[in-house]
């Protein structure tokens, strides 16, 4: 729980440190104020850094406390809840290095397909590949041909 | 006025060619404007090659009547779904959606319609009078005003999150820092873009959109699959109230016009007008604290404002030929294929082609009304889809709507990092609108604040030096020091109590 | 070819349709299908000169193939030309000077000689253009003032340093004997709203393609106080050319097309004879002059000729500019 919790601001600390380190990196510009380009991302993220290294601390201190979205992150390890958001985002990763060498639709029905099955499981198998079948074609259908939108 | 060109204006506008150009213009801009990710520019581009054996006035109407009608569509999705598909829908997610969940989508949909329309009608009756005066206005707008209204529009949204501050700025900070992310302009220096030719233009608002709500939503989503379904509220009723009307009214007459002057400004469109529309209205309400509870007049102010928004952004367009926002920049190349040149010329040269758009514009926003009315009952069936079907469609809808954005698969691992922010972002419940106001309008502040210096050589003088500035400014600490005011009182009246 | 297995397997899927564009072996050039990249999104120069050329070839029946546009934005055109470099010779990309440049810029690893010239097909020219009342009427008076103090004068430019509307002004300035990295430059993200400051004042100079700044000259809002053609323009005759003021410079804002890597001999001149057969359509013409271009067609061998000279230039106008050593 307090893992959760201190994540997020985790991350923020992190990222405003990651930018104002790459802010030092940056090149000096060649015209005008040489340091023109690095005062508003070092103001920008020195104040990110500041605030969540506060909220950290805040959050760190009420970690006991009962918040009303606790209910909500203590959800998120509950039954199949981590497998479908995992799934979700690792098939993503998958679809997407995929895409452009197979083409949108036989990577749509995977990646949908697969989804389908990870949510609704087995028994429902025939509305699952119905779905997949029928919204990849007609996306397609749209995209590409109505729409004329290039999909690979 | 010369009513010769209004009469012959009209008549162009009523055959009926260009009657079903208006009709089918809006119906498209309502379906695109619904996808996420696809919006306004999208639709007319795919659509110009369609326009090029067309006589150049139906052209334009048709390619102008997508746009707005994608006006009307863009908060469909925000409403049911809390998707919005592009930024100026975002406001009208924030009231728009618990209606839906209390049962209420159906009462949103038709107050943001009227919305719609009155801001549309009203936008285009301030276009037929003011539209020299207008543009003679906007170009006023020097570097440092433009800084100080992104500054306002900053300060007005973090101050939405009035619960709990810190997560507002952390936000908005976040988005700030992201959005120093492409080439500098002023230096040509490139900042934090790892190599990667695709974010030298920075990371594409839209695709944070998408992410965060689209993908983000339907995260959250699946945390609920487990659990026994939710007794659904009946959806109550399809048309709003006569209380909620009431409520509204004033809302969307006021919105309207500040959405319009704010469309206007180039650069400035329909994000900020929607945001600045709800949050004025907050700021107004007696009721504060039933915004985001899901309250008529949060939906209608919203969508006022962005109509309006939209109509205004015309005027620079057509009256100067300069293009305000991505989609009307589109839309300029579009005319000037067609062999209409817009510019000052076009209202002396061309009075007839003008007159005809406007009317058509009226048209269009009745026929609009129409499309969506009878949509409403339609749409609400969406929400009848189970969700563990119609979530996995939003993902994969959602993924789409990105790779239409620039063709590239990065944008694809974009998206599903700022899901899984949007999950978080939703979980510890930090408001993620700042965040994604600040991605949109942090780089072009920046850079105004930039110029302002180069202008001033240095001197700080030139933020207060014009009567616009100085008016921002004072609405400026108004927006932030208002709602501590607000507190501190209602605790002094609480203790007394 | 991705695009025709697709359409079987999806024809395979539904199953019972008759499939008509079988043809699994390549057939002769031309293919079915030929890809125009922009590499930059709806609206701007490239996407226009791609949905031109699309239309003019298809419209006059000069290329019976399908033309599919495709935006490929970003990286000022390093994305689409990266797309390009990787696909076969039925697709072809427009391009400019930035080819140049953002290979000289240190942002780009490609450069002409990547790519198979094909044509150069049209050119804008540049304008330098003053406020209405501005103290400063003639290209003289401006490089004058700018020559006492090059800061005094605050120039609008967009939508990045580097780019021809830029490099046109430091060229002309570099002329009359300025240093131009002394140069105040205001940038702005489009053409459209460095007009806006100019008519608000808030900017002292402009410089832009002409087309963007005719229509308000023509309303009397701006004054245009030089083009850089090498004769004054038919729309604009009363505009002197930078040459007739004491600047020795022609300077073209041009757009060509290019293909992919190694195109065959018998590809090139099928896009020789067809683009030279486009450029005289009326269609093309009527797109010139909407859009306010003019003709500047070269062949295959004389735009790779055009090609190596104008690197030479660009490299040089980049380093007087201060942007690169």
């Amino acid at each position: 729980m307090t893992v959760v919790k201190l994540s997020l601001p985790a991350v923020f600390i992190l990222t405003a440190v990651g930018f104002i380190i790459a802010t030092f990196n940056l090149p000096q510009a060649s015209l005008g104020n040489a340091f023109g380009p690095h005062y508003f991302p070092m103001g920008a993220s020195a104040l990110l850094l500041l605030l969540s290294v506060f909220y950290f601390i805040r959050s760190y201190r009420e970690r006991h406390e009962e918040h009303k979205e606790d209910e909500d992150i203590r959800a998120v390890a509950k039954g199949r809840t981590p497998y479908i958001i995992g799934g979700t985002l690792i098939f993503g990763v998958v679809y997407a290095l995929i895409f452009d060498f197979v083409g949108y639709i036989i990577a749509t029905l995977l990646y949908l397909g697969v989804l389908m099955f990870i949510i609704n499981g087995k028994s429902k198998w025939l509305i699952n590949v119905l779905t997949t079948i029928i919204f990849t074609f007609m996306s397609w259908y749209i995209f590409a041909e109505l729409l004329n939108i290039s999909l690979p | 006025m010369d009513y010769g060109y209004f009469i012959d204006g009209l008549m162009n506008a009523i055959t009926p060619l260009n009657l079903l150009f208006v009709f089918l213009g809006g119906l498209l801009g309502t379906i695109v404007g619904m996808l996420p990710g696809l919006g306004p520019a999208t639709g007319v581009a795919v659509l110009i090659p369609v326009t090029f054996g067309m006589e150049p006035i139906s052209a334009m109407i048709l390619l102008i009547a997508i746009y707005y009608g994608a006006m009307y569509g863009g908060s469909r999705s925000s409403i049911l779904l809390n998707t919005p598909g592009d930024a100026s829908a975002i406001a009208a997610s924030f009231d728009g959606y618990p209606m839906a969940k209390k049962g209420q989508a159906g009462q949103a949909l038709a107050i943001a319609t009227i919305a719609s329309l009155v801001g549309g009608t009203v936008a285009v009756i301030g276009f037929t009078f003011l539209a020299g005066p207008l543009a003679d206005f906007a170009i006023r707008f020097g570097p440092a005003e433009y800084f100080l209204l992104m500054l306002f529009t900053l300060s007005a949204i973090v101050s939405l999150s009035r619960g709990d501050m810190l997560k507002g700025f952390i936000s908005m900070l976040f988005g700030l820092v992201l959005s120093t992310i492409g080439v500098d302009a002023q230096s040509s220096v490139y900042r934090f873009t790892m190599g990667l030719p695709q974010l030298a233009e920075g990371i594409d608002f839209l695709i944070v959109i998408i992410g965060i709500y689209a993908v983000g939503e339907v995260l959250y989503n699946f945390i609920a699959i487990n659990r026994p379904p939710e007794k659904k509220n009946k959806v109550e009723s399809l048309w709003f109230t006569r209380e909620q009307w009431n409520a509204s009214k004033l809302p969307i007459f006021r919105s309207a016009p500040l959405g319009f002057i704010v469309g206007v400004l180039p650069g400035a469109g329909g994000s900020i007008a929607s945001m600045l529309g709800y949050t004025t209205e907050r700021q107004l309400s007696r009721t504060p604290e039933r915004f985001g509870q899901g309250t008529a007049e949060g939906v209608a102010a919203p969508e006022s404002a962005n109509n309006s928004a939209s109509v205004g952004a015309l005027i620079p367009l057509l009256s100067m030929g300069i293009p305000g926002s991505g989609t009307t920049a589109v839309l300029l190349g579009a005319l000037v294929m067609l062999g209409i040149q817009p510019g000052p010329l076009l209202f002396e040269s061309e009075p007839t082609t003008i007159w005809t758009l406007i009317n058509s514009m009226f048209i269009g926003n009745l026929f609009l009304v129409v499309i969506n009315i009878l949509l409403v009952g339609l749409l609400i069936k969406v929400l009848d889809t189970p969700s563990n079907i119609l979530y996995p469609l939003i993902l994969m809808l959602g993924f789409i709507g990105a790779y239409t954005l620039s063709y590239s698969t990065i944008d694809f691992y974009i998206l599903l990092a700022f899901g899984v922010l949007g999950l978080a972002f939703k979980l510890l419940r930090f408001p993620i609108a700042p965040l994604i106001l600040a991605l949109i309008v942090g780089h072009d502040m920046e850079q105004n604040f930039r110029k302002s210096l180069i202008v001033s050589d240095g001197s700080a003088s030139v933020f207060f030096s014009s009567p616009i500035s100085v008016v921002l400014i004072i609405m400026i600490i108004l927006s932030i020091s208002v709602p501590f005011i607000l507190s501190a009182v209602k605790n002094k009246k609480a203790k007394q109590a | 070819m991705k695009r025709i297995i697709l359409l079987l397997l999806s024809i395979a899927f539904i199953g019972g349709c008759s499939a008509e564009q079988s043809q699994g072996e390549e057939s002769d050039y031309p293919p079915d299908l030929i890809e125009f990249v922009a590499p930059a999104t709806p609206g701007g120069g490239w996407d226009l000169t791609a949905r031109s050329m699309q239309r003019a070839l298809n419209n006059n029946e000069l290329v019976e193939s399908d033309i599919n546009v495709v935006n490929k934005p970003g990286g000022g055109g390093e994305v689409g030309f990266q797309y390009l470099k990787n696909r076969d010779s039925n697709t072809l990309a427009v391009n400019s000077s930035l080819l140049f440049t953002n290979n000289e810029l240190g942002l780009s690893e490609l450069s002409h000689e990547d790519f198979t010239p094909l044509a150069i097909l049209a050119t804008e020219w540049q304008s330098i253009a003053v406020g209405p009342d501005s103290d400063y009427d003639n290209l003289e008076a401006v490089m004058e003032q700018l020559k006492k103090d090059p800061e005094s004068l605050k120039i609008g430019v967009a939508p990045g340093l580097g780019n021809d509307d830029h490099l046109s002004f430091i060229q002309a300035a570099q002329e009359y004997g300025i240093d131009p990295s002394k140069l105040d430059f205001l940038v702005y993200e489009s053409g459209g709203e460095v007009v806006t400051a100019l008519l608000g004042g808030h900017i002292d100079v402009a410089t832009m393609s002409v087309s963007e700044a005719s229509e308000q000259y023509k309303a009397d809002r701006l004054d245009i106080v030089g083009v850089s053609s090498e004769e004054r323009l038919e729309e604009l005759p009363e505009v002197p050319t930078f040459k007739e003021q004491g600047v020795d410079l022609v300077f073209p804002h041009w757009r060509g097309v290019m293909g992919p890597p190694d195109m065959t001999e018998e590809e090139i001149a099928y896009w020789d004879e067809r683009l030279q057969q486009m450029v005289e359509t009326e269609e093309w013409q009527t797109i010139l002059e909407n859009n306010q271009w003019d003709d500047y067609y070269m062949n295959a061998e004389e735009t790779e000729q055009f090609m190596d000279e104008q690197e030479q230039t660009y490299q040089e106008l980049l380093t007087n500019a201060g942007l690169t050593e």
